[in-house]
């Protein structure tokens, strides 16, 4: 190891334990998670999702891909020993959609109550329940107090939950560490028409969608990020920016290609 | 073979139709402890062996002979009630624990009952027994699979070939554990067998002084009752798993509810928030008078010793777990919290059936790192772009557009109209058993993978029997 990369751990140590005292003592410290996915990593406050957080993701429409993601990053946050819990009211998943993007099925658990009021009350049974990994959950509206209330079962029991809301409720009061929203990236308008190849854009294994971080632990944010998901592997890969066809003959002189489109448009300074 | 191999070989009437069930450890175990008490009608000393990789009974028989004229009497009247039970039973009498194991599972039976070889039986008479014994393969050793497996690799096979090797060699390579399992399979050092002590009622039923009709105050006599009902069990060694709550009433009959658990217990303040729990949703219509407190399943408690190093965190996260599970359990009731398993069948809405947690064994040792396809059932191998939310019923939609070749670019979902701006397909799913070829089950399907204008992707698929479109799924 390099004196260099010792000195940026230290760094990062320190970093972490002055946020930890702004923040106040957490029963599970300030141990986060990584998403799998190094450049939303870069993103987040401690290069990751902190324990026993809510992660709220606002997804405009059935087929956005917002599960696809929380998924995503359940797979990588469980890893070879964590238990996914999937609450499921509508019965509507479909484990072997699940299975394709190497969720393990023998580890996960799938709850499908009856009313609302039975998904919240399984919601909160399993945030408290040290023994699960994550929790994913599809809510719609919620009053502050059940808001907190998750929140805190969420911290005593570290468990991360990823709650599924539509985007109406973006500008409703939250007590979710993280908020994302989903929004899919329509492909080019080449109906029966154009290969994929030739629009640079997905191909038919693939989708594009944006994820704006709307919230962190480090307060408001607004940085955009552009991700390919290829259906049939499930691999999530940032969009890299195509070279400028008619600049080819131009010298090369602000931006690289390949650069990844990662924008931070008015966050905060320090990301 | 396969199991979807298996069934496609047998008929789908009539009497040979397979039935095809998961395994269960839990019940497992649960049959074999019925089986031993069972068998306790031959002889009070009856043992079930659950350390090997082959769970057997063990009935000593010494002495009991005489109440049934004869050793081989004795043998062939209990195999003989085996076989009318429909067992497959392998049998073997033998001086000694390990000789009558080995013998039973690798040796060379040569008696039958009512000339069926679905149950063999042999007596090994303590002369011969050193003799046969040579023939027997070294896994009747009772070794571990990692022993097991460095013999072998050395060209050793037989208890006879490990026999002419030195003592001392074996030990120094293999340590004590293999001259102890010989010796004992010899004969040369005594063996200890611990009989099961089986009691078919395990309950407290408690008289109250006066009709109670108040929750808070039945909560401290239940208490009290599990508490008499725990010592009961904890001097057998057993847990709860199941527990029967019945209350005596006044006037009206009476009523009851059970709690169920994942893993045996005798933790009193666990069973006691189950209890109450379930007693949330339990409405007593009537005075109760008296309180009745059943363990109508226990299990064995096993005790787990861990290991200086061991990181005690999985082992925790477990419990944690397995507590989850029993209150969801209470509340919810056990057909709402799930695990899936595969169907054979290649209809995307029934590729998976869900089973309560209380019906699998928890898994802990499945790589997690790459997507599993070996989980999934084989015929479902090929699939690749299957949405993560499927309608349970597919909905029909209103084709408001159409391409050429019929192909949809504007349709209608749940009044919201969709332009569809690309299209991927078609694939076709159909079964394909031409014995029902008309039955409404049999489906014929060209299923499209579709983007709206916004970047919405649905499933939807055209049903080739009717013409009609219908949406399936949501690339969430």
């Amino acid at each position: 190891m390099t004196e260099n990369s010792i000195n940026k751990q230290a760094i990062k140590k320190l970093d972490q334990q002055i946020k930890s005292l702004e923040n106040g003592i957490k029963p599970w410290g300030n141990r986060f998670l990584s998403t799998g996915i190094e450049e939303l990593d870069q993103l987040l406050p401690g290069s990751g999702l902190r324990c026993g957080t809510l992660v709220e993701w606002y997804e405009t429409d059935k087929g956005s891909g917002a599960l696809t993601m929380a998924l995503q990053i359940a797979r990588s946050v469980c890893g070879t020993e964590g238990t996914l819990v999937m609450i499921d009211p509508d019965q509507e998943l479909y484990p072997l959609a699940m299975s394709l993007l190497g969720i393990d099925l023998a580890r996960t658990i799938f709850i499908h109550p009856e009313t609302p009021l039975q998904t919240l009350w399984a919601l909160e049974q399993s945030l408290r329940c040290p023994g699960v990994t994550v929790t994913i959950c599809r809510l719609s509206d919620l009053n502050s107090q059940t808001f907190r209330r998750l929140q805190l079962a969420a911290e005593k029991g570290g468990t991360l939950a990823m709650i599924l809301r539509s985007d109406r409720f973006e500008k409703s009061p939250s007590w979710s560490e993280t908020r994302l929203c989903i929004t899919p990236v329509p492909s080019p308008c080449n109906y029966f028409k154009k290969p994929d190849y030739l629009t640079g854009l997905p191909s038919h294994t693939q989708r594009r969608i944006q994820i704006k971080l709307l919230r962190t632990l480090q307060g408001i944010h607004s940085s955009i990020l552009e991700l390919d998901i290829n259906d049939e592997t499930g691999a999530v890969h940032v969009v890299s920016k195509l070279a400028d066809t008619t600049s080819l003959s131009e010298p090369l002189t602000t931006e690289p290609p390949n650069t990844h489109r990662i924008t931070g448009l008015s966050g905060n300074p320090a990301c | 073979m396969l199991a979807a191999a298996s069934q496609s070989r047998y008929p789908h009437s009539g009497s040979e139709t397979i039935i095809i069930q998961p395994h269960n450890d839990q019940e497992s175990h649960r049959d074999l402890e019925q089986l031993a008490q069972w068998c306790h009608q031959f002889s009070p000393l009856v043992s079930i062996d659950f350390t090997s990789f082959r769970e057997c009974i063990f009935v000593d028989v010494t002495g009991c002979q005489k109440m049934f004229s004869g050793i081989s009497q004795l043998v062939t009247k209990l195999l003989t009630a085996l076989y009318s039970r429909h067992y497959c039973v392998r049998a073997a009498l033998a001086p000694g624990i390990s000789a009558a194991w080995a013998f039973a599972n690798f040796g060379k039976l040569s008696q039958t009952i009512n000339g069926s070889d679905q149950i063999c039986w042999d007596v090994i008479p303590r002369q011969e027994q050193r003799y046969r014994l040579r023939a027997l393969p070294i896994q009747a050793l009772r070794l571990s699979g990692k022993h097991i497996q460095i013999l072998n690799e050395l060209g050793i096979f037989s208890l006879e070939q490990l026999e002419s090797l030195s003592r001392e060699n074996l030990v120094s390579h293999f340590g004590s554990q293999i001259l102890k399992r010989w010796n004992q399979m010899s004969g040369t050092i005594p063996e200890v067998f611990v009989p099961e002590t089986f009691s078919t009622s395990f309950q407290v039923h408690k008289v109250l002084d006066l009709p109670v009709n108040d929750l808070n105050t039945l909560l401290p006599v239940l208490e009290s009752s599990l508490e008499i009902l725990i010592a009961l069990l904890a001097e057998y060694h057993r847990g709860i798993q199941q527990l029967q709550c019945r209350f005596f009433h006044e006037n009206t009959p009476s009523c009851f509810f059970s709690v169920g658990l994942m893993t045996p217990t005798l933790l009193k303040q666990k069973v006691m928030e189950l209890l109450s729990l379930r007693l949330n949703d339990f409405e007593i219509s009537d005075s109760v008078t008296a309180v009745h407190l059943q363990a109508t399943q226990t299990t064995r408690l096993r005790h787990y010793q861990t290991t200086l190093f061991e990181n005690t965190s999985v082992l925790l996260s477990r419990k944690h777990l397995s507590t989850l599970i029993d209150q969801l359990n209470q509340r919810l009731g056990p057909e709402r919290v799930l695990q899936t398993s595969w169907t054979p069948n290649p209809a995307p809405e029934h590729t998976t059936c869900y089973t309560p947690v209380l019906n699998h064994s928890w898994h802990s040792d499945r790589d997690f790192s790459a997507p599993d396809r070996n989980l999934a059932h084989p015929i479902h191998s090929c699939a690749t772009h299957r949405p993560l939310r499927l309608c349970p019923h597919p909905l029909p939609i209103t084709i408001i557009e159409s391409g050429t070749g019929g192909t949809p670019l504007c349709i209608e979902i749940n009044d919201q109209r969709h332009t569809l701006t690309h299209q991927w397909g078609p694939e076709r799913i159909e079964t394909c058993d031409w014995r029902n070829r008309h039955s409404p089950s049999q489906i014929q399907r060209d299923y499209y993978r579709v983007e709206n204008m916004r970047g919405h992707r649905f499933w939807i698929f055209h049903c080739r029997k009717n013409t009609n479109w219908f949406l399936h799924g949501w690339f969430d």
